[in-house]
């Protein structure tokens, strides 16, 4: 501490060694490294035949749907959560400060922590695939970062939210990730629409489509390929500002007993 | 927009010839049916003011409205003109101890104290920074993780972050627990001499601490106002007024004719557990005269205690004197 960074960004460099110091962190590296576990499997006793197939399964059936949202929520919930519940929120609410500064900085302390974390267990599938296999599949590790940027952002700006609103903000969280984007949005299509899954999932085959000439199928998951990373992009920058404008109201209104 | 403090003198709390810093003005908070605090109205001017009261009459409710941690369900709040919720800004002049006892565990008490005077972005952060643990005499413990440090070492730091941006307003929540003496000696000192330049409230539930410290207090009852102003002249009320004694000692009756002829005993009275119950309206006199008594009339005193020693009785004394 006393750095440049500690006084330009305190609440952000506050809520970094919070996390990283934490037990929750280590939670989120486990279930980082689950995606990498499968791409062991594999590696053990590949199929040279389908890396391509088996890494987007992976990617698309395990890491975005369910590892990214659960290893995002661990830590945007507590946030705001764990100082709600061991009362040292007013540490920072009592300052002369903007209540969206506070948003913002624990908002990106939040993604700035879970992304690498995420990520490193995404290239690490990708390296586990085909390392042995030769080829340029470097449009598939583009896709897995920007789909996991994008997808840790986005679940953090909404599960940020969350812990404002709700006492057990990891219990909706889950709901939210579980039940509402995975059950719900399989048996009500228009629903995906209204999920942050089906943006990420979006931006990853977009990205791969867009890195890769000769264009790849959606392999039948229903991603809209109308759905463009530009587009995804725009949509996702809607949700995170009215994310970060909702917390910030809540923020002012919230009573700190 | 607010009223200025202009106008206020008349205000419970308000000590003549002061401005008030802060105010409060019909102010109520209820959760569902519970009432916390009803209808509440007084001024705090700069010194130091004590706001007394039994645990759970609403004094820390009452502090976290003052802050603005909670919102009022009726009534206004202003600090120094500014509303005491929805401006940050105002925090810029207040500085609070606030009761809970976590801090970031993992921070030195140095980093806890620096990290304060950044977010109130004041510009010499570090000599603030060593003046404030000075004030409290941490500078022995500063580069040690807060997570070592013992509940008085804590409650020191807190009020190091507290004053590290020199506030016009100092709000305390049970300062003094967990102090060993000489830390408390200290830390009254320390109130004390903050209160001849600032506005400093202290809660407290006990009545003993704040007379060392306090010329003024506001007195919470069942979330109500009990009383407000100057301490002594509430203690003298409450000095008048009939004070209960019960006495364990080795022949209680011999002891209570010897009493019953004293000017300072009103009734006198045996329990079932065969102690004696004195009622006096004059304690300090009958502490007095209470052993010479019991010498005459050949008595031992086992044990001396107050019948109603509990801040709620006495405050119950305001409440319905």
């Amino acid at each position: 501490m006393g750095t440049l960074g500690w006084r330009i960004a305190p609440i952000f460099f506050l809520s970094v060694r919070e996390f990283v110091g934490g037990k929750a962190v280590r939670a989120v590296f486990a279930l980082g490294l689950i995606p990498a576990l499968f791409a062991l499997i594999y590696r053990i006793n590949p199929d040279v035949d389908r890396p391509r197939r088996f890494l987007d399964d992976i990617v698309i059936q395990v890491m975005l749907p369910s590892v990214l949202p659960l290893a995002t929520l661990i830590l945007a919930t507590g946030a705001f959560g764990d100082e709600i519940d061991d009362r040292t929120l007013p540490y920072l609410v009592l300052k002369p400060i903007t209540r969206i500064r506070i948003v913002l900085e624990k908002l990106v302390a939040s993604a700035a922590v879970s992304f690498p974390i995420i990520a490193i267990g995404g290239v690490l599938s990708w390296f586990l695939v085909f390392t042995s296999n030769g080829g340029n599949n470097t449009d598939m590790l583009w896709g897995i970062l920007a789909a996991t940027a994008v997808g840790v952002v986005l679940y953090s700006a909404v599960f940020v939210l969350m812990s404002l609103l709700i006492r057990r903000a990891i219990l909706a969280a889950i709901i939210y990730s579980l039940v509402w984007e995975s059950v719900l949005g399989r048996f009500i299509p228009g629903l995906r629409y209204l999920s942050i899954r089906h943006v990420v999932t979006s931006v990853y085959t977009s990205t791969v489509h867009a890195l890769e000439p000769s264009g790849r199928p959606d392999f039948g998951l229903g991603i809209d390929k109308a759905f463009s990373v530009q587009g995804a992009l725009v949509g996702s920058a809607i949700v995170c500002a009215i994310a970060i404008l909702l917390s910030t109201w809540r923020l002012r209104k919230i009573n700190i007993d | 927009m607010m009223p200025t403090p202009n106008g206020y003198q008349h205000l419970p709390g308000v000590i003549p010839g002061r401005e008030p810093t802060i105010i409060l003005d019909r102010v109520s908070k209820w959760y569902g049916d519970i009432v916390a605090v009803s209808d509440v109205t007084f001024g705090v001017t700069p010194g130091v003011t004590a706001l007394l009261g039994p645990n759970g009459a609403g004094k820390t409710t009452t502090l976290k409205m003052i802050t603005g941690l909670l919102s009022t369900s009726t009534g206004r709040i202003s600090i120094l003109g500014k509303p005491a919720r929805g401006d940050p800004s105002v925090y810029r002049e207040v500085g609070l101890v606030h009761e809970a006892e976590h801090i970031y565990p993992y921070l030195t008490g140095r980093e806890f104290v620096r990290m304060n005077a950044i977010l109130q972005r004041i510009p010499h952060v570090e000599q603030a920074v060593d003046r404030a643990i000075e004030i409290v005499e941490m500078t022995y413990a500063q580069d040690r993780r807060i997570g070592g440090y013992s509940k008085g070492m804590r409650q020191r730091i807190k009020v190091a972050a507290a004053l590290v941006h020199d506030p016009d307003v100092i709000l305390m929540d049970e300062p003094l627990n967990g102090m060993d003496p000489a830390q408390r000696l200290h830390m009254i000192n320390l109130i004390r001499d903050l209160g001849r330049t600032k506005t400093v409230m202290v809660s407290s539930h006990i009545l003993a601490e704040v007379e060392r410290f306090a010329e003024n207090i506001i007195v919470i009852v069942n979330g109500k106002l009990a009383a407000a102003g100057d301490y002594r002249a509430i203690r003298d009320r409450i000095d008048t007024h009939d004070h209960a004694i019960r006495i364990r000692a080795s022949e209680p009756r011999f002891l209570a004719m010897a009493l019953i002829g004293h000017p300072s005993t009103k009734a006198v009275r045996v329990d079932r557990e065969d102690r004696l119950v004195v009622e006096t309206q004059d304690v300090r006199g009958f502490y007095i005269a209470l052993p010479q008594l019991a010498r005459k009339a050949n008595v031992r005193l086992f044990d001396i205690s107050a019948a109603d020693e509990s801040l709620a009785s006495v405050f119950s004394y305001l409440v319905e004197g």
